[in-house]
């Protein structure tokens, strides 16, 4: 859906976004990421031709952005961190100008106005002025009025700031479902553990530069190997030594009845394990896989360097075994 | 046919039924009033009255609004959803220049209909065609307001009740004047040798740039919405206002009317140049895709991003030529005619000096305030310092400030020379400190 390649954007004596190149499927929820000031709000409103940069290349659904961006346009719903609506119009009046103003016709916008509408829960309100909304209502009209003349991509950037838990579930739902109906999503956002609900891909962006591309839930580097946690009823002194015994497992690390390591090999290994410990004796009261969250793969990324000192909170240095060398009999 | 969809819109939030009803009865209580305070005349007061409610509504009130109405979108951060739409740009133009202004056109109207008709009565001369010229006056002060503020939101997209406010006076200081010399007791005068009369040439010539300005604010809207505009629009513009300022300048006397109107045309293309230096974007980024479009050989691109003032540049050259060709021994009392052209040389050596400042102190890491520090060199180049060496009697420090055409225009060129190209060495060197090459 949205190809990247070699962006650079400046804005007077700062380097936004340095030589970014990255794609996103289509039908995917891109989750963007990055510290403050990575060039995630530049990057959307380049995708979404809204500014101009200084040299490379957006192609998005096969229109070259820098050379149509009225035809991008048609393409693309944006809402930026900063949204504004018209607060002396009514909804419905928010929602059949934006569908004018897309192009659509009288029967084309009175069917988008309320589809658009019901699809963000704001059916009942189509009569209530745009000022008069809570925070929650305000951006699910924004949200609405990107959507009414069904783009193929949308942008949202930090979409759920100021929201509360249940507004932001319900976004969560909404972007689900958005994507279900084959809409392609890229979400900016800092609430990470907001963006793992519905995400499917994630994009680091770092000082400009895209610092890390992957499918959400896969560590970079550990395509085929798999965290796993074994949980003990009671301590065992052979843990270490049984586990480091079997093949394809590295990166142990020991926290009282707890043990985490890197398996490869898939089920019928991790089953194996599991008979040779059950086999020995060792009393399992757990055993299980650990998904890599996006926090993690996120903070590795960005602060590896934060990520080792809280693994250690957890796992003492002590107490890290590799499997290749002492633990191994 | 659907309604032009910013129209529709600006409809929706001024004409609201309370408003409809409100403005004709307050008017008419208005004229009412005036007709009763001036029972004898009567018609002669309400024309009067209904001319100033005209200025009040159209040329005040509606100048803000047009000033304002790209202002506040930006504020409001609706604009960025305005500029994504599929709203063309001739549409957006149409639609916000008509549909911001919508409710003070709505009194203006009404006023004019009360103008014509109780001029008629008192029997006023040219009612419609006075009509006509004050409806084209309050459209060229609107378009134009829209103009500085689209070409102010190009340069700092952010609101600023500042420029806001000046945009609003530079709307309506431009229309008051127009207004109040049509308005005049007729005036007869000679432009290009033809005679008009002033309420029939103040109409035609708003009546054309009216068009201009219009062709202006489609143009920035073009350049809103990210469509690229070549130089041709602006050069032809830049070569219009110079002919037409140029007619002007015509004389009996062929040789000194030929004299007047090129320095005219050359000195009006200069302050288009200056004014345009002054208005756009000059930040390093913006003459980076410049830099790279001509690396490229990339014609098309180069000159699309080529800045206005660059464009009316070989205009100015073109214009000073003019002057030098048509200067004769009537140009200046007792100057040689080598001399003079002497001073036109020393004039743009002086005007790539201040074009070459105005980028130095842009690209500077902290350009906020460049253009007002450009500004005051400027006023210290052109007035206080050549006024103190005159004061002093030490006109060859003088020349160095300003162009001269006397026994020291040499020594004015020379100086030019070297300002201009110790500036424009400046600028490079700060280029070359931003990216490392020229």
């Amino acid at each position: 859906m949205i190809t990247v390649k070699d962006l650079y954007f400046e804005y007077p004596g700062v380097l936004a976004l340095d030589n970014v190149s990255f794609s996103v499927g289509e039908g995917s929820i891109t989750a963007l990421v990055g510290p403050n000031g990575a060039g995630k709000t530049t990057l959307l409103r380049c995708i979404a031709a809204l500014d101009e940069p200084v040299s490379g290349g957006i192609t998005l659904d096969g229109v070259d952005v820098l050379e149509n961006p009225r035809d991008c346009h048609r393409k693309v719903g944006y809402i930026s961190d900063f949204f504004g609506l018209y607060d002396n119009l009514t909804v419905e009046q928010c929602l059949r100008y934006t569908a004018m103003s897309h192009g659509m016709n009288e029967s084309g916008w009175e069917a988008g106005v309320k589809r658009a509408s019901s699809r963000v829960g704001l059916g009942v309100r189509l009569q209530q002025k745009a000022g008069a909304l809570s925070r929650g209502l305000r951006q699910r009209l924004a949200i609405a009025q990107s959507i009414i003349h069904s783009p193929k991509l949308l942008l949202l950037d930090e979409p759920a700031s100021g929201l509360d838990p249940e507004a932001r579930a319900a976004l969560s739902g909404l972007f689900k479902g958005l994507r279900d109906e084959g809409m392609t999503l890229v979400v900016s956002s800092h609430i990470i553990a907001e963006l793992e609900e519905y995400s499917t891909d994630m994009l680091i962006l770092k000082d400009g530069r895209v610092a890390g591309q992957r499918r959400v839930g896969q560590e970079a580097g550990a395509v085929s190997s798999v965290l796993m946690k074994v949980t003990l009823a009671r301590p065992d002194s052979r843990l270490v030594e049984i586990i480091g015994g079997a093949s394809g497992v590295s990166d142990i690390r020991l926290d009282g009845r707890h043990c985490w390591f890197r398996l490869t090999g898939g089920d019928a290994a991790a089953s194996d394990l599991l008979g040779t410990l059950v086999g020995q004796g060792v009393r399992v009261s757990g055993f299980t896989d650990v998904k890599a969250g996006m926090q993690h793969e996120y903070m590795t990324v960005v602060r590896p360097g934060a990520v080792r000192s809280a693994d250690q909170k957890t796992a003492p240095a002590d107490n890290v075994h590799d499997a290749g060398e002492e633990a191994r009999p | 046919m659907s309604m032009n969809p910013e129209l529709k819109r600006n409809l929706w939030l001024e004409l609201t039924p309370h408003r409809l009803a409100g403005m004709p009865l307050v008017l008419f209580a208005i004229f009412f009033l005036a007709a009763s305070l001036d029972k004898t005349e009567a018609s002669k007061a309400i024309s009067g009255v209904s001319v100033v409610l005209f200025i009040a509504l159209v040329v005040l009130w509606g100048t803000r609004q047009a000033a304002e109405s790209v202002n506040e979108e930006v504020r409001d951060h609706t604009w960025d959803g305005q500029r994504m739409s599929s709203i063309g740009p001739w549409d957006m133009t149409w639609g916000k220049l008509l549909g911001s202004t919508v409710f003070p056109w709505y009194g203006g109207i009404i006023c004019l209909v009360v103008y014509v008709l109780s001029s008629m009565v008192a029997v006023e001369r040219n009612p419609v065609e006075t009509a006509l010229m004050m409806t084209l006056a309050g459209l060229f002060g609107q378009s134009v307001a829209m103009l500085a503020s689209l070409q102010a939101v190009r340069k700092d997209r952010k609101y600023n009740k500042s420029n806001a406010a000046g945009i609003f006076i530079l709307g309506v200081g431009l229309t008051w004047p127009i207004i109040s010399f049509a308005l005049n007791a007729s005036v007869m005068f000679k432009w290009y040798g033809i005679e008009f009369e002033s309420l029939s040439f103040t109409t035609m010539s708003l009546a054309v740039f009216l068009a201009w300005a219009v062709t202006g604010v489609y143009r920035l809207m073009r350049t809103e919405l990210q469509m690229k505009n070549g130089p041709y629009v602006w050069l032809a513009f830049v070569c219009f206002i110079s002919m037409y300022v140029a007619g002007f300048g015509w004389a009996e006397d062929v040789g000194n009317g030929l004299f007047n109107m090129t320095t005219l045309a050359a000195s009006t293309a200069t302050l288009a140049v200056y004014l345009m230096a002054f208005s756009e974007r000059k930040d390093p980024v913006s003459f980076r895709r410049l830099v790279i479009a001509y690396g490229r050989r990339d014609w098309h691109r180069t000159l699309q991003e080529l800045p206005c003032w660059a464009v009316a540049l070989p205009v100015v050259a073109a214009a000073s030529v003019c002057v030098m060709l048509t200067s004769g021994p009537q140009a200046m009392d007792g100057v040689p005619q080598t001399s003079f052209s002497m001073l036109v040389l020393a004039s743009m050596l002086f005007v790539v000096r201040d074009l070459s400042l105005i980028l130095y102190f842009n690209f500077a890491k902290n350009p906020k305030r460049a253009d007002m520090l450009m500004a005051l060199c400027l006023f210290l180049f052109y007035g206080i310092l050549p006024g103190i060496m005159s004061g002093m009697d030490i006109d060859v420090l003088a020349a160095l400030f300003w162009p001269r055409g006397d026994s020291l225009a040499f020594l004015s060129v020379a100086a030019a020379f070297a300002e201009a190209a110790v500036a424009g060495s400046l600028v490079l060197k700060r280029w070359q400190g931003i990216y490392g090459t020229a």
